[in-house]
C-alpha cells in the first residue's frame, strides 16, 4: 500500500515536471493547440456546418467567400469548408487509427524482442528491416490491389510500414533499461516479466514514444493525402483532404481558393504537430538522452553504441 | 583489411537473397488470396521448361505453393515477371522504358536531396543556436509539412506557366524538364536530411576525440572536414535505404503530374482496371531493384564505419588466434 502511493508520487512528479517545461515553451503550446482545434472542429464538423458534403448547386458555383459559404463552393458547388472538414474527418481518422495500431503492434514486438533478447531479437530486427525496406506506396498499391479498391483499405499499408520505428525505438528502450541494476534488483526479488515490462520498462519508454508518436502522426497524414491525390485512397464524393485536392487541380487558375484551403489544412495540421512533438521532446527529454527523441537516426546510433559496447 | 571487407560484402549479400524471398512471399499471397483474383485460376507456365516437364512427371497439383515456385522459377530463369492481361508480350517488355524514367527521377532526387540536404544540415550544426540555425529548423519544419503535390502545382504554376521558363510536362529529350521533377522529389527529403545530418554532427562535434584535435592547435576546417565529417555521415548513409523508399512516393506524384511515362503512373493505372498480375510483377521488379540500392547503401555503410565490418568478421578472426594458440 505504502509503497503504491510512493510510486505514484514519483511517476506524477517527472510527468508534473515535464507538464510545466512543455506550458513553458510558447510555441509548443500553441501548435498543441491549433492542432486540437483542428481535430476538434473536424470531430465536429456535423454540427458545425449546415450543409452535406454531396449536396450539388450547379447554380452557384466557384463561388468566392460569402456568408452563405464562408469559404467559398467548388466546381459542383459544394460548400467548401463543409468538404474541408469532412475530408479532414476522414484523414485524420485513417492517420490516428493507422499510427495507433503501428504503435501498439509494434511496441508488443519491441517490448518483448528487448525484454526477451537472444534469439527473439536475431527474429525480429531482420524481419524489422525488410518491412522497413519496403516502400509505403507499394504496400498501399498491393493492398487496394488484394482488398479492393477505394474502401480504405491502404490503412493497413501504413499501419504496417510505421510499425517498424516503433518496434526499433522500443527495442532499443527497453534493451538499455534491460541492462540496468535495478532491473536485476527487480528479479532477485522475484517479480515477473509482466511485473518488470508494466512497472519499469513502460516507465522508461513512454516518453520517446509519446515523441515519435507525433513524428509519426504526422507521417501518416501526409501519407493518406499523398494517396488520396494518386486517387489510391478514398474514392469520391467522400472527401478527403488529398483527393479535395486532386480535383481542384483542374481549378486552379479559375478558383485558386479550391486548392489552396485544404493544402493550408495539411500543412498547418503537419506543422503543428510537429512543433507540438519538438515541445514535447525538449519537455520529456531535458537532456537530450532519449535515444529516438531525434529521430530513427538516433536509434540506430543507439543501438550500434550497445553492441559496440557489449564488444 | 580487403578479405574482412570481401566477408562482409558477402555476408550481407547472403542476408539479401532470403530478404526479398519473403517480400515476395507476402505479396504474392496477398494478391493470390484476393476475392475474384485470376491469379488462383490462370495457370503459371511456360511450357516446355525442365521445372515444368518435372512438375508434370510427379504429378504435383496445380496450388498455391507451387505456383509460387514457378513464379520465382520464371523471374530467376527467364526474367519473366508473368504477362499482363491486354498485351501479349511479357511484361518486361512493356515496360523496360518506364522504369528507366522512374529510376532517373529516383535517383537524381536522392542525388539531389543529399547533395543540398548534407550540407544544409552540417550548416545548422556549426551555427548551433544562431539565426542561421533558426532559419533552417523553420524551413525544414515547412518543408516536412508540405506534401509533395502542392510544392509540384506551385512551382508549375509560377515557372512553367507564369514565367514559361521551363516545360510543364515531361519531354524525353529534354534535359530541362527533370529540373522541376527532381526539385519536388528533392523537397520532401531535403527536410529529413538536413535535420539527420544536424544532429548527427553536433552529436559528433562533442565527441573528445574533436576536443582533442581543437586543443592540438588544427584548424577548424580541417576538423570539420577531415575528421568530424566522416562521422557525422554514418547516420545518414545507414538511413539511405528508407530516404530512396520515402522518395518512391514523391516520384509517383511527380510522375502523375509531370506526365511522365514511368512505372508509377503505370500500376496506378493497372490498379484501375484490376490488373494484379502488373501491379505484382511491377511491385516486385521496383522491390528488387530498391533492394539491391540498400545493399549497396549498406556495403558502403560498411565502408565507412569500420565497426560494423569488424563485428561481421568476428568469428574467423577468433578462429585464427584458436589456431595460432594450437
Amino acid at each position: 500500500m505504502n509503497g503504491k502511493v510512493l510510486r505514484s508520487d514519483r511517476a506524477g512528479g517527472i510527468w508534473k515536471d515535464a507538464l510545466r517545461r512543455f506550458c513553458a515553451n510558447r510555441i509548443a503550446v500553441i501548435s498543441l493547440a491549433v492542432f486540437l482545434l483542428i481535430c476538434l472542429s473536424c470531430a465536429l464538423a456535423p454540427w458545425l456546418t449546415k450543409y452535406s458534403y454531396t449536396a450539388i448547386n450547379v447554380h452557384n458555383t466557384l463561388a468566392k467567400p460569402s456568408a452563405e459559404h464562408w469559404l467559398g463552393t467548388d466546381n459542383l458547388g459544394r460548400d467548401i469548408l463543409t468538404r474541408t472538414l469532412y475530408g479532414g474527418r476522414m484523414t485524420l481518422r485513417i492517420a490516428f487509427a493507422s499510427t495507433v495500431t503501428a504503435l501498439i503492434i509494434g511496441s508488443v514486438i519491441g517490448l518483448a524482442a528487448g525484454y526477451f533478447g537472444g534469439r527473439f531479437d536475431f527474429l525480429i530486427s531482420p524481419v524489422m528491416d525488410i518491412v522497413a525496406s519496403i516502400p509505403v506506396i507499394l504496400l498501399a498499391l498491393v493492398f487496394e490491389a488484394a482488398l479492393g479498391w477505394g474502401r480504405g483499405n491502404f490503412m493497413y499499408a501504413i499501419a504496417i510500414a510505421a510499425i517498424p520505428q516503433f518496434a526499433r525505438l522500443v527495442h532499443v528502450c527497453a534493451a538499455s533499461v534491460m541492462g540496468s541494476e535495478y532491473i536485476q534488483a527487480a528479479r532477485a526479488l522475484g517479480v515477473g516479466p509482466f511485473g518488470i515490462i508494466s512497472r519499469h520498462i513502460i516507465h522508461n519508454v513512454a516518453p520517446a514514444l509519446i515523441v515519435r508518436f507525433t513524428g509519426a502522426l504526422a507521417e501518416s497524414m501526409l501519407t493518406c493525402t499523398v494517396l488520396g491525390y494518386l486517387s489510391i485512397g478514398i474514392n469520391p464524393p467522400t472527401p478527403e483532404w488529398g483527393n479535395i485536392i486532386y480535383h481542384a487541380r483542374n481549378y486552379i487558375r479559375l478558383a485558386p481558393h479550391l486548392m489552396i484551403i485544404p493544402c493550408a489544412a495539411i500543412s498547418l495540421t503537419g506543422i503543428s504537430v510537429s512543433l507540438a512533438g519538438d515541445g514535447l521532446r525538449d519537455a520529456l527529454d531535458p537532456r537530450g538522452e532519449l535515444p529516438a527523441a531525434r529521430g530513427l537516426t538516433a536509434g540506430f546510433l543507439s543501438l550500434f553504441k550497445r553492441r559496440g559496447a557489449a564488444n | 583489411m580487403r578479405l574482412k571487407v570481401a566477408r562482409y560484402i558477402i555476408k550481407r549479400t547472403l542476408l539479401f537473397i532470403p530478404a526479398i524471398l519473403v517480400i515476395l512471399f507476402i505479396l504474392y499471397t496477398l494478391i493470390y488470396f484476393l476475392p475474384g483474383s485470376r491469379m488462383a485460376m490462370m495457370p503459371i507456365s511456360r511450357g516446355g521448361d525442365a521445372l515444368d516437364s518435372l512438375f508434370t512427371s510427379i504429378s504435383a497439383p496445380d496450388n498455391f505453393f507451387t505456383k509460387f515456385v514457378r513464379y520465382i522459377y520464371n523471374i530467376i530463369a527467364h526474367r519473366d515477371f508473368g504477362r499482363s492481361t491486354p498485351s501479349s508480350a511479357g511484361l518486361m517488355s512493356d515496360i523496360a522504358y518506364r522504369i528507366k524514367n522512374t529510376l532517373l527521377l529516383l535517383l537524381t532526387g536522392v542525388g539531389a536531396t543529399i547533395i543540398v540536404g548534407v550540407p544544409l544540415g552540417i550548416y545548422a550544426a556549426l551555427r548551433k543556436g544562431r539565426a542561421a540555425d533558426r532559419v533552417v529548423s523553420v524551413i525544414t519544419v515547412f518543408l516536412s509539412a508540405l506534401p509533395p503535390y502542392t510544392v509540384a502545382i506551385v512551382l508549375a504554376i509560377v515557372i512553367c506557366v507564369r514565367l514559361s521558363l521551363l516545360p510543364v510536362t515531361h519531354v524525353a529529350s529534354d534535359p530541362k524538364a527533370y529540373i522541376l521533377p527532381t526539385v519536388t522529389i528533392a523537397l520532401g527529403g531535403i527536410a529529413s536530411v538536413a535535420r539527420m545530418a544536424r544532429s548527427s554532427m553536433l552529436e559528433v562535434l562533442e565527441q573528445p576525440y574533436i576536443t582533442a584535435l581543437r586543443s592540438k592547435g588544427l584548424p577548424e576546417r580541417s576538423v570539420i572536414l577531415k575528421h568530424a565529417l566522416k562521422n557525422a555521415m554514418i547516420p545518414v548513409i545507414s538511413a539511405l535505404g528508407g530516404l530512396i523508399a520515402q522518395l518512391l512516393c514523391g516520384t509517383f506524384v511527380v510522375e502523375n503530374f509531370f506526365m511522365v511515362p514511368g512505372l508509377g503512373s503505370f500500376m496506378l493505372n493497372s490498379l484501375s482496371v484490376r490488373d494484379h498480375f502488373e501491379i505484382l510483377g511491377c511491385a516486385v521488379i521496383l522491390i528488387i531493384i530498391l533492394m539491391c540500392m540498400n545493399l549497396v547503401s549498406d556495403i558502403l555503410y560498411g565502408f565507412v564505419n569500420p565497426k560494423i565490418r569488424l563485428r561481421y568478421a568476428e568469428k574467423p578472426a577468433r578462429r585464427k588466434r584458436k589456431e595460432a594458440a594450437g
